[in-house]
């Protein structure tokens, strides 16, 4: 234990300065804006990862939502005048209620259908935005929204705001890592293995669902405000089918069901076009080639292939296996839960106080 | 009583699954549920868990009515059972298995959970805590911290019986529980039935094997085709020329499985 927290301070003070570092490291304000736009992925992906790595449901809502959270910002900071707080808050707002509003009918389909009826929904949404021209501008979409500013603090150039963007990710996969590591993200898993089983459990397995679409479209919500806020100009062409499919990707490629795999493939798939410049005009037919190559032989994601290797060949050279940690500390016998003298908890279960060995 | 039904009737299509069963189950009993493949037993046994709604016939459990309500809320009402084709959660650890069965009851919402506020983090550390007590019960603590897809087929049965007493069952419905195991490993769960029962819990169980049968449970309801044909003590059925005649060949009792 002791090795590797020494190994894990310096990791993160490196990690901590890298990440202060890298926009200084960028020359231009496109390779800045790759970052900002590489921020604004995770959060999606991250959020993207409850739904349909850890529950295990197939849901191409997730574009939907961060259209609906960008337009709600848009609009908020434009034709309301908010300012940029209110526009973030109006983007949670609205997405997470047209996640409970769309995750309630749909999570009780199964299967395909919900791959139908979440990408049904993602295309009203971006139809909505073009034809409803007296509110998003049509077509033609918003411009000039303004840039984040918080307490007086005008976030103009692309390094500050990539500096606010990369406080409001690291919180929210702080958030998804504590939700993963409790009783919700355990639930969620258990739906994924056997819905019948949770039920059984005593969960609401809808409920359970509708929280974790509801989870997903929070996340997409703030993606969306961060995108609208950042770009300041939004319109409905970027919200089509292929980024429902990008998104997707992300997390095959990263690793469904996994943090770490979701925040990988988020990076990896914004700069691969980037680094497959060199293709020009092959360029999709290489970025496919590639996806699909991932998928097939790789199938736990780049974090599963990582995470195998190194627990093949890498792990038992280079590290010690940590010693198991010991059995959680226990103070009473579970035969004292049975038989109702575990005290205050127990004896709410109604078990009756009979001696073990006494039977009728 | 626990448990009674009237009249309990699930039809498929054009088939009567289960016809008109009335039962009529005492706290602490051991209950057997028995009969051919195909006489009804798991599904009465998932009417009563709730995972199918009854067509006709009520339900009483504890004095309350509770025909066709959802499995989570009757799980909650006390009723908890494992599934023929063990069912646990296999990405998860062992003991995660079970507390997923234990947090139905934990109050701290997703917010405390996020900011890992005092109540939440004492709720985990309970839930751990009580979960492994019920690994203790049946006897299967060393792998506690493996994934639970990993684990042997007898191992996994003991993880399922942990989490459904872990739900607070009062009543236990076992769905052929014995099967796949071997020699000792049903003595062990023969013995863990008797102790659970010793803790005042009621117990149906589904089972093919006789000689189980006959040693732990206090009456036997037989089922074919749905209906109930037989119910009494293991010693009135051993020697029911019906039973002898309809299920097994002439040599029921001793060793022999059905």
């Amino acid at each position: 234990m002791r090795r590797r927290v020494t190994l894990l301070l310096p990791g993160l003070l490196v990690a901590v300065a890298v990440l202060l570092l890298l926009p200084h490291l960028m020359s231009s304000d496109y390779t800045k804006q790759l970052l900002i736009q590489a921020l604004i992925y995770i959060v999606i992906v991250v959020g993207y990862n409850f739904v349909t790595g850890d529950v295990g449901q197939l849901s191409m809502a997730q574009q939907g939502f961060f259209c609906l959270g960008a337009y709600a910002t848009a609009i908020l900071t434009t034709t309301a005048g908010w300012s940029w707080w209110g526009g973030l808050v109006g983007s949670i707002l609205v997405a997470g209620a047209a996640g409970i509003v769309v995750g309630i009918p749909t999570l009780k389909v199964k299967g395909q259908y919900i791959i139908m009826v979440t990408m049904a929904f993602s295309e009203i949404v971006r139809l909505v935005a073009t034809n409803w021209g007296g509110l998003t501008g049509g077509a033609s979409g918003i411009p000039k929204i303004p840039s984040p500013s918080l307490f007086g603090w005008q976030f103009t150039s692309k390094t500050s705001i990539y500096y606010l963007f990369l406080a409001i990710a690291l919180l929210l996969i702080a958030a998804a890592w504590r939700i993963r590591k409790t009783k919700y993200g355990r639930a969620f898993i258990a739906v994924r293995d056997s819905e019948l089983a949770t039920d059984v459990m005593g969960l609401n397995t809808t409920y359970i669902k509708v929280v974790a679409f509801f989870l997903s479209a929070v996340f997409a919500g703030v993606g969306g405000s961060m995108f609208a806020s950042s770009f300041n100009y939004i319109s409905p062409d970027t919200f089509t089918l292929s980024q429902t499919v990008l998104i997707l990707a992300m997390l095959l490629i990263g690793g469904e069901g996994s943090l770490a795999g979701a925040i990988v493939g988020a990076i990896i798939l914004t700069y691969l076009p980037e680094a497959l410049r060199f293709a020009s005009n092959y360029y999709m037919f290489v970025y496919g080639l590639l996806i699909l190559l991932i998928t097939l032989f790789l199938p736990g994601g780049v974090v599963g292939f990582v995470k195998n290797v190194w627990r093949r060949y890498l792990g038992p050279r280079f590290s010690h296996t940590p010693p198991p940690p010991g059995p959680p500390p226990h103070e009473f016998d579970a035969r004292d839960l049975l038989l109702g003298r575990g005290g205050g908890r127990s004896a709410d279960r109604g078990l009756r106080g009979r001696e073990a060995g006494d039977e009728t | 009583m626990i448990l009674a039904t009237q009249g309990l009737t699930k039809v498929f299509g054009g088939l009567t699954a289960v016809d008109g069963v009335d039962l009529e189950i005492k706290e602490q009993e051991i209950r057997a549920l028995i009969g051919p493949n195909g006489s009804g037993k798991t599904t009465l046994l998932n009417c009563i868990s709730g995972v199918y709604k009854p067509d006709a016939g009520s339900i009483e459990f504890n004095g309350e009515q509770v025909a066709g309500l959802a499995p989570h809320a009757l799980t909650r009402k006390g009723i908890g059972r494992t599934f023929q084709d063990i069912r646990l959660f296999h990405s998860l650890t062992v003991l995660q298995n079970v507390m997923v069965a234990l947090q139905f009851r934990a109050k701290a919402m997703m917010a405390e959970d996020v900011l890992a506020l005092p109540r939440s983090r004492r709720e985990e550390r309970h839930m751990q805590e009580e979960a492994y007590a019920y690994l203790e019960f049946v006897g299967f603590t060393e792998k506690w911290n493996s994934p639970a897809g990993g684990l042997s087929y007898g191992q996994r049965r003991m993880v399922e019986i942990a989490r459904a007493l872990a739900t607070g069952a009062k009543l236990l419905l076992l769905d052929e529980p014995t099967a796949g195991l071997s020699g000792a490993a049903i003595d062990r769960l023969t013995e863990g039935i008797l102790r659970i029962r010793g803790g005042g819990l009621t117990i149906i169980v589904v089972e093919h094997n006789m000689r189980f049968v006959l040693s732990i449970c206090d009456r036997v309801t037989v089922l074919d085709f749905g209906e109930k044909i037989v119910e009494g003590t293991p010693d009135e059925c051993r020697n029911n020329p019906l039973i002898i005649e309809c299920f097994l060949g002439g040599s029921f009792g001793g060793d022999t499985q059905a």
